[in-house]
């Protein structure tokens, strides 16, 4: 649930300050005490029987609204001007009212009686209207004995009849108002006698009002029941160039709370994403801190380019393509460094929208298409200043071990494949019962880790400026030795108001994050990966040598040095820096009322530092003497946009909101690179490259894009019943073909608020039914920067001993180049019913993705290899469902949240080919790669062998293509990484002051490619396997030890990898503002202490270490596999927020 | 002010096309390429490159793995294994990689041999550029016809979208072979040195082009070209046959006349992979995966005193290195290979890694051409300066074994054909050897049937279908215009 954000009509600030703040429960009702009162005088035969004088702050005059700006303006000079804007004759005697008094005071669209109220506030007079139109300041008490009642009553819970706490009550026009204490009463005392307008609103319910009649020095009674509101329709959502309140939305748009996010402790805000929105599918790549998240929204449209949504942060694209960002310096398969969108501390976030469908997501056009993350962080609150200090504490470990094999089975294998293979055994009966259970080499590479945070943030402002500041520091220390990451940022958001048709302002965060990134370099006798290394590793082998330092002697099975997974994991450096700031300046001018000129300049600056060594005694330093490299790579981003933002509604019936822009967007990254070997000393590591006897390479680039887009978005609606949205989007992008510069990108919804219709309402079923339908078109312009062009590579040969660097054809031209389309059509349906109970929101989505990028294969005879073309198609159509209800209101509160998403993909069409095998890339001494795109399957399918069982202790595969043979064409589609669906469930109780907070998540039907499996079932007697290999574990009846069965691509190694998963558990306990005061914490205004608990229950079938895993999570035909990839820790958190 | 604004967005739309003009900053292109002589001479070095890449691991696959010489050891994944056996079919990754690295090292060629003579430039420079340019055309030709026989033809650059080209008989594409090397024999330098050492000269042109007489069996022009390389003196047999892999005399030693040189240090990431391939696994000093072994019938060939026999093409557990370092190493059911390990060099003895090895590829070295030589008298070519047998026994002696004499003409190619197993095992030559001497079939039947009892579950079904290799599958998918070798 989403708390509105607050809105006046017309931007209010008040100088007088005060004026209009309620008061605090149980400190007195004298608000309105130092405000004028208005009065005037009562009619005989009135039923104001027994005053002289009545209420008038409900006279026409005083309803009427002004605009005024007034800056430290004498109150005399003041009073002229309002009275000149409300067409009021005021007379005053400078001998009663403080003329010179200087007011500050801006207010648009506010009424006159209010301005007067602020104005006057403290000057100790009242205003006495006359009946020709005329009103008097008179002092205070001049008019007599002028008598007063008040207002009392209760706020209750319409569903639970338990009083509702800081509800406000307010009287209409009057300035008085005040908040109701913990069991919903309130008092609003020294009301005027008369007839007044209360009305009581509170976040989360609707609002209601009543008529009273004040009665001198008595207390009139007024008690509420208020509806709790469960739907979002009152939630303001981010579009893209502007917000609407979700009740207007004509789109698809999935939102993510500050709650939501604040709830798990998640070092990314990506990782916010997981299980809160339908049709949003996360899978974090691995447990590595700081790990690259793969993100699909409503499933993956592309084959080469990339898929993951464009995130815009305040405004702000960012870059999240890490192929600009790195310089491939680490050490790892596939999860370049750390994830960039990290840099974002998630307490800052006040909310994440994500657009999904297509007329959300064409106002960004050719980067819309694989849906659009908008975040925005938080701002500072006029009249609120809040210190806010949060610090939590975690503890994590790896959820399970992998089964292997002790020293002693360990060594008995061993001698059984090499006796198979007619070898004498390496191992005799006493080394044998020398070696005991030997090293458990998960034991030494696993750990349990720390995770710590602190962040701070202090934000308010007044009536002109507001503020965000806020701080933090993360450290998160890897479950696996040697791996961790931390992260310190700093935020300041700021907005001014100059005049009341001028404000500007500000966002910008600056972060610094550190990551040491796993060692994975793949599979191979002499590889760090630092997780396979440690499953395999031969337990008869000792960390370290009796002499202390690491074991990195032969291995006697492979006859070569052991690639010591401790030794990786603690003795190389793989370590990314990464220094981001992001943010923007903007200013926005009324031209006139609702006509809004805006313009922001935004930036997106990425350092990304990359160091490596190995030093001479590990490997793969071992074989050079040392092997170390640096990286760096600048990646600045800024954009300029200029948008005209037109408002208004006319006759009452109709709204209008129009939006027009030109924007600007250039990226540049410079990327250095060098790697030397042959040290004379480990000392220096990556900081003495100089120093390295062979100056291995130097890579260096300059990639640029400009993209130049002008883009409209027209909102109108009759009624507030039938709604339009027509948005369009041109795109100019570098990165396109001579002939395809430009890309136009429409789109067109309609909405029908069939609740608003009577017929609908006569069945008084439904709170509130919108239908929508939008068809449009959006793009996907990320596919390299200058793929349209011919270009040469270098290359190099060697003549005499010296480098000669050459050049050859390496692109061919294709002028024809451009973005890829998708269009999708979207019908949804959002349903309140059950006395807002109960919130459905539902969608059907079908969206097909043509011009594909694909990297079509040349002839040889061409002397090149491909050439990249738009030419396939993929659709991904499917089924969203969220339901939100309110189970239980009152003392014991509950409040439930269920989303699922069904995604299906296929591929329509590939070109030239119908079935391209292997295109995956996946990694080295992987020795399988069974990635496969083949029209008519889902995108990340697994290809391969269909396993049949044992023969002779081998793997027989069953033999399709009826040749009589094991053969290439037996091979068939396995199994694909894509779920059936994914969902997450979330439920809320609160019980006085405690709340518990769970969240389950789950994915279904997709599976894994195991291939650590794959790797520890080979039995050829030379690594460590897993126990399955001797005593016969799934799919592996009897296998034959030493068969060494070359790991064919297979389903044999594929896994289902349905999870359920208890994502995050969290009590927390806010203490009493009593209690505090009673410890002299008078400056605390809350604490919350909580304690959470992280991953604390899965439920798979899944054989390794977790199911939540991704290795080549950047990859787009590369889902599901597990490779030696960081396992997914569980984690318990201890934490506590506090106000000031 | 909106009509400032107005202005103001009107004048940034005007201004926008030249806001989208990117040109490439780190990346060359066409258009500003091969404007001067530096830009030739970066050209000729590209074509050099595809040769490197062309002969760094498929190309010996292909023409030593798929032979009799050697056996896939179980260390070797399923492809070495398919080839060994010649179990493979079209779409065996090898004759794909040929296939395009011999057509880009054409299309490089094409682009020089049209674009250099545009060029303003030193006129010398320029000529040896193009008999550069020549020599490696044709050597790329040379290997593709004798792979595959009829293949596409291109002289000059091709369109990226020429995609249906048919394959032109292989008389035109041996024509073009014979006048390329013609041309570079005429134009190339005799030898270089320094920054220039390595490339191609007029005596790799002229042994080049014996080779191609010799494989079209056009014994006088392949004799006579021999015995000019004889004659000219410019080249002799090394006194120790194993010199010929030292690491430090690649390419300067006398023996040597044409290498694709890899060098580890200067191009890393790029350095051989045939050292580590063929070791056997275990041996110390890094990187060894005894992927082969030779096959009984191959040690049997080599008499005791056999300089290329045991220690030197093949070597048996236990085994002392230089170093005095003892290896003991279990590579059933033959011996370990051996043959390119540098004993004196020591990045091959200690510092052993992926793409982290030194060894040349050796195309042509003084040997060969004497057994060319030797052959092509033979078989009725005219001899000039020596005698076959002389030529025959130069090679002989050398190795440590006696010298023939007065046999037959039929046992003389016996032996000329022995001769060249011995002295060339894994060196690029015994698939050419067996395939023009018609023994291709024969040879492969007897490998398997000889692997059948040394690794009885090696799957071996059939045998070389002709004397050719299968045209790659992909290039037939993307181009409807190839026909298949017949039998594959």
């Amino acid at each position: 649930m989403r708390v509105r954000a607050w809105k006046w009509a017309g931007a209010v600030m008040l100088a007088a300050a005060g004026a209009l703040q309620a008061q605090e429960p149980g400190q007195g009702v004298a608000l309105a005490a130092a405000g004028p009162r208005f009065l005037t005088p009562a009619e005989p035969g009135s039923n104001e029987v027994g005053s002289r004088w009545s209420d008038a702050s409900n006279a026409a005059v005083l309803r009427q609204q002004i605009s005024v700006d007034l800056k430290d303006v004498r109150l005399g000079d003041a009073l002229a001007e309002i009275a000149r804007k409300a067409g009021l004759r005021l007379t005053y005697s400078a001998a009663v009212v403080p003329l010179d008094v200087p007011v500050t005071l801006s207010a648009a669209n506010l009424t006159v009686g209010a301005v007067l109220s602020a104005v006057l506030y403290d000057a100790g007079v009242d205003v006495l209207l006359t009946s020709r139109g005329r009103a008097a300041l008179v002092k205070r008490g001049s008019l007599g004995d002028l008598q007063l009642g008040a207002i009392v009553g209760r706020v209750t819970d319409s569903l639970s009849g338990q009083g509702v706490a800081v509800a406000t009550v307010t009287v209409v026009g009057a300035g008085l108002a005040a908040r109701t204490g913990d069991d919903g009463a309130y008092r609003i005392a020294n009301v005027p006698p008369g007839t007044h307008t209360v009305r009581a609103t509170r976040i989360g319910y609707t609002s209601a009002t009543r008529s009273v009649t004040v009665v001198v020095d008595q207390d009139s009674t007024v008690d509420f029941t208020l509806t709790p509101q469960a739907t979002q329709l009152e939630e303001v959502v981010a579009i893209g160039y502007g917000t609407t309140e979700r009740r207007d939305l004509t789109g698809a748009v999935s939102s993510v709370s500050a709650d939501q996010i604040s709830s798990a402790p998640v070092p990314s805000l990506d990782q916010a994403l997981l299980g809160t929105a339908p049709g949003v599918q996360v899978v974090t790549a691995s447990g590595q801190p700081g790990a690259v998240a793969m993100v699909r929204i409503r499933g993956g449209n592309s084959i080469y380019a990339r898929n993951d949504p464009l995130y815009v942060i305040d405004g702000v694209p960012v870059t999240t393509n890490l192929d600009e960002a790195t310089t491939g310096s680490l050490l790892s398969q596939s999860v370049r460094g750390i994830n960039p969108v990290a840099a974002v501390n998630p307490e800052d976030i006040e909310s994440i929208d994500v657009l999904k469908d297509a007329s959300a997501s064409a106002i960004y056009g050719a980067r819309g298409g694989n849906g659009v993350v908008l975040i925005t962080t938080k701002r500072g609150r006029a009249g609120h200043n809040a210190v806010s200090f949060g610090s939590y504490y975690g503890v994590q470990e790896v959820r399970h071990r992998l089964p292997v094999l002790d020293a002693t089975q360990f060594a008995q294998m061993v001698n059984t494949a090499y006796a198979n293979v007619g070898q004498p055994p390496p191992y005799s009966p006493a080394d044998i019962a020398a070696f005991g259970a030997g090293t458990d080499w998960q034991d030494a590479i696993f750990r349990t880790a720390a995770m710590r945070s602190y962040d701070m943030s202090i934000s308010g402002g007044d009536d002109r400026t507001s503020y965000y500041v806020s701080g933090s520091l993360l450290q998160d220390d890897g479950v696996v030795i040697g791996t961790g990451m931390n992260r310190g940022s700093f935020r300041l958001n700021f907005d001014r108001t100059v005049s009341h048709r001028f404000r500007f302002g500000n966002r910008l965060t600056v972060s610094r994050s550190k990551g040491q990134v796993l060692p994975n370099a793949g599979l191979g006798q002499e590889v760090p990966s630092v997780v396979l290394n440690a499953v395999m590793a031969p337990p008869t082998l000792p960390v370290r040598t009796a002499g202390g330092e690491y074991f990195s002697g032969d291995d006697i099975l492979t006859g070569r040095p052991f690639p010591n997974p401790v030794a990786s994991a603690l003795e190389i450096t793989n370590e990314e820096r990464q220094y981001r700031t992001i943010g923007n300046v903007f200013a926005e001018y009324d031209l006139r009322d609702g006509l809004t000129l805006r313009s922001s300049f935004g930036l997106d600056y990425l350092t990304s530092l990359q160091d490596f060594y190995s030093p001479s005694t590990t490997l793969p330093g071992r074989n050079f003497n040392g092997q170390g490299s640096r990286g760096e790579a600048q990646t600045t981003s800024w954009v300029n946009e200029n948008t005209l933002h037109f408002n208004r509604r006319f006759a009452d019936r109709y709204s209008v909101d129009l939006i027009g822009g030109l924007t600007f967007q250039r990226t540049n990254s410079a990327p250095i690179s060098g790697t030397a070997n042959d040290f004379l000393t480990d000392r220096l590591r990556q900081n003495g490259l100089s120093t390295g006897k062979v100056f291995q390479s130097i890579y260096t680039a300059e990639p640029r894009s400009s993209l130049l887009s002008y883009f409209a978005r027209a909102n109108w609606g009759i009624s507030d019943k039938y709604l339009f949205t027509l948005t369009g989007r041109i795109d100019g992008s570098s990165k396109f073909g001579a002939g395809h510069r430009y890309g136009f990108f429409p789109s067109g919804a309609l909405a029908w608020r069939a609740s608003e219709e009577d017929f609908v309402k006569r069945l008084g079923v439904f709170d509130d039914l919108k239908l929508r339908v939008s068809y449009g078109r959006t793009g996907n312009q990320d596919i390299g920067n200058y793929n349209a062009l011919a270009t040469l590579y270098s290359t190099v040969y060697v003549f005499g001993g010296a480098r000669a660097v050459g050049f050859a054809p390496g692109n061919p031209a294709n002028p024809d180049l451009k973005w890829e389309t998708t269009d999708q059509l979207d019908i949804g349906a959002d349903a309140t019913f059950l006395k807002n109970r109960v919130t459905i929101v539902t969608d059907y989505y079908n969206k097909k993705t043509h011009d594909l990028l694909y990297y079509t294969p040349l002839p040889g005879t061409t002397g090149f290899f491909s050439s990249l073309r738009n030419i396939g198609s993929v659709r991904n159509r499917g089924f969203e469902l969220s339901i939100s209800t309110v189970n239980l209101t009152g003392t014991l509160g509950w409040e439930s949240s269920l989303n699922i998403g069904w995604n299906r993909n296929k591929v329509l069409n590939l070109g030239p080919d119908s079935l391209i095998i292997g295109l995956g890339g996946v990694g080295a001494g992987a020795v399988q790669d069974p990635t496969v795109l083949k029209v008519g399957e889902p995108v990340n399918s697994f290809y391969g062998w269909v396993y049949a069982g044992m023969q002779g202790g081998e793997p027989v595969y069953r033999d399709l293509d009826g040749d009589g043979a094991f053969s290439p064409g037996d091979r068939t589609i396995i199994g694909n990484a894509q779920p059936d669906y994914t969902g997450g469930l979330t439920n809320r109780v609160t019980y006085h002051n405690f709340e518990l907070y769970v969240f389950l998540q789950w994915s279904v039907g997709n599976k894994i490619y195991n291939i650590n499996r794959s790797r520890l079932t080979t039995a050829a007697g030379n690594a460590n396997q897993l126990q399955d290999v001797v005593t016969g574990g799934r799919g592996i009846r009897a296998p034959k030890i030493g068969n060494s069965f070359d790991g064919f691509e297979s389903d044999l190694f594929i896994e289902d990898g349905t999870y359920l998963r208890g994502k995050n558990l969290r009590v927390s306990y806010s203490l009493p503002a009593t209690w505090l005061r009673a410890v002299h914490f008078q400056k605390l205004s809350t604490l919350q202490l909580y304690v959470s608990a992280q991953n604390f229950f899965t439920r798979t079938d899944y054989s390794g270490y977790d199911p939540e895993i991704s290795e080549y999570a950047g990859s787009n035909l590369a889902q599901g596999f597990d490779f030696g990839t960081y396992p997914q820790p569980r984690q318990i958190t201890f934490g506590f927020t506090a106000g000031f | 002010m909106k009509h400032t604004i107005s202005l103001a967005a009107l004048v940034l739309a005007m201004s926008c096309d030249s806001f989208l003009d990117q040109p490439p900053t780190d990346v060359l292109t066409p258009e500003n390429f091969f404007k001067t002589s530096s830009d030739a001479v970066a050209a000729v070095s590209g074509i050099y490159e595809a040769q490197k890449w062309g002969h760094w691991l498929g190309y010996w696959y292909m023409s030593d793995i798929a032979t009799d010489d050697i056996i896939a050891s179980s260390n070797f994944g399923s492809d070495g294994h398919r080839m060994s056996n010649y179990v493979f079919d079209a779409t065996e990754w090898p004759m794909g990689g040929i296939w395009g690295d011999s057509y880009r090292t054409i299309n490089r060629a094409n682009a020089v041999l049209d674009r250099v003579p545009g060029i303003t430039m030193d006129p010398a420079l320029r000529t040896r550029l193009l008999g550069e340019a020549h020599f490696l055309r044709a050597s790329a030709y040379f290997e593709l016809v004798r792979f595959f026989g009829d293949v596409p033809l291109f002289e000059h650059e091709v369109d990226a979208l020429q995609l249906n080209v048919a394959r032109t008989p292989e008389a035109q594409v041996y024509a073009l072979i014979v006048s390329d090397l013609q041309a570079a024999a005429t134009t190339l330098g005799a030898s270089y040195s320094g920054a220039d050492l390595g490339r191609a000269t007029s005596g790799a042109a002229q042994a080049l082009l014996a080779k191609v007489y010799l494989t079209r069996q056009d014994w006088a022009n392949a004799a006579q070209t021999a015995g000019q390389i004889i004659a000219s003196g410019q080249y002799a047999l090394l006194p120790n046959w194993r010199d010929n892999f030292k690491v430090a005399t690649e390419i300067t030693n006398s023996e040597s006349i044409f290498e694709i040189n890899y060098d580890a240090t200067a191009d890393p990431g790029a350095g051989s992979v045939h050292t580590l391939f063929s070791l056997p696994a275990g041996f110390p000093g890094g990187d060894a995966y005894g992927l082969m072994y030779v096959p009984p019938s191959l040690v049997n060939i080599f008499g005791s005193s056999d300089s290329r026999g045991n220690h030197g093409t093949f070597m048996v557990s236990p085994y002392t290195d230089l170093m005095s370092r003892v290896d003991t190493f279990a590579m059933p059911p033959g011996p370990a290979f051996a043959k390119y390990l540098d004993e004196t060099s020591t990045q091959n003895m200690t510092a052993r890694a992926w793409v982290g090895q030194s060894n040349n590829w050796i195309i042509l070295r003084y040997a060969d051409v004497l057994l060319m030589y030797a052959e092509a008298v033979n078989e009725g070519g005219a001899a000039s300066g020596m005698t076959a047998e002389q030529a025959l026994n130069a090679v002989r002696t050398r190795a440590g074994i006696a010298a023939v004499s007065g046999l037959s003409q039929a046992a003389f190619r016996d032996s000329v054909r022995l001769e060249r197993r011995r002295e060339f095992v894994f060196e690029g030559q015994r698939w050419f050897d067996l395939s023009r001497w018609g023994l291709l079939d024969a040879a492969i039947l007897a490998k398997t049937t000889e692997l059948q009892s040394l690794a009885p579950g090696e799957t071996t079904v059939h045998g070389a279908p002709g004397n050719l290799l299968p045209i790659p599958q992909s290039e037939r998918d993307l181009n409807h215009n190839l026909t298949q070798n017949p039998g594959w």
